[in-house]
């Protein structure tokens, strides 16, 4: 991916996981643009993230990156399957979780509608932030 | 066949909802490579060179491999990043 960015980053934008430690150095050293991630839960990081890096604000950057990888550390797992459900399912899941209007996944996708697993992920969710403990 | 499965795979089919998306206020578009098919390098350029003609609006050209089943490797990104350019 460093090759890449190196030789396209004067002549493309590009989005990339940069939301880390390693990607901050990545971002700040070489260049690039943003992120492709699920809204629901990475717009709140990812918008204090950039305008931070935007702004050399390294250290406050970085305490948002550690977070985030954390938060994505217990719900996307390294091969970007999800750890409660198909990917689109469990971020509509997220979203009904927080309020948004997530709706369900088309077939042959399924909910996660299982009660134990939606109070895992809303208990996660809650860890960092996103919904309070003692909603619903 | 009793029924027939549209899947838009050519750039003509998907240069369609590329102009769509730009008469409707889009700003931008975003597009993998077509999946199961599975591309060459080759194949990948040329769909996105044609494609990124069918519409002005800013194009976005999105590496998914787990979803697609099609890596876009250096070559082919730097060949990618070049289009309109020249």
């Amino acid at each position: 991916m460093i090759k890449t960015l190196e030789c396209v980053v004067q002549d493309v934008r590009v989005f990339a996981p940069f939301i880390s430690r390693r990607g901050h150095s990545v971002l700040t050293g070489i260049g690039g643009d943003g992120n492709i991630d699920g809204g629901p839960t990475a717009a709140s990081f990812g918008v204090e993230y950039y305008q931070n890096v935007q702004r050399s604000n390294s250290d406050a950057a970085l305490l948002i990156a550690d977070d985030y990888c954390d938060l994505m550390g217990r719900l996307i797992r390294p091969d970007w399957s999800g750890v409660f459900g198909t990917p689109q399912a469990q971020y509509k899941a997220f979203m009904n979780l927080m309020d948004q209007p997530g709706g369900y996944p088309r077939l042959p996708l399924l909910p996660v509608d299982e009660t134990d697993k939606l109070k895992s992920l809303r208990d996660v969710l809650a860890s960092s932030g996103l919904v309070t403990w003692h909603d619903h | 066949m009793a029924s027939r499965l549209n899947l838009t795979f050519t750039a003509s089919e998907s240069g369609v909802l590329a102009k769509h998306a730009e008469k409707i206020g889009a700003d931008g578009i975003l597009s993998t490579p077509p999946p199961y098919c599975v591309p060459s390098s080759r194949e990948i350029v040329k769909l996105f060179s044609d494609l990124s003609e069918h519409a002005t609006i800013p194009f976005m050209v999105y590496n998914w491999a787990r979803g697609t089943n099609v890596e876009i490797d250096h070559e082919t990104a730097v060949h990618l990043s070049k289009i309109g350019k020249t």
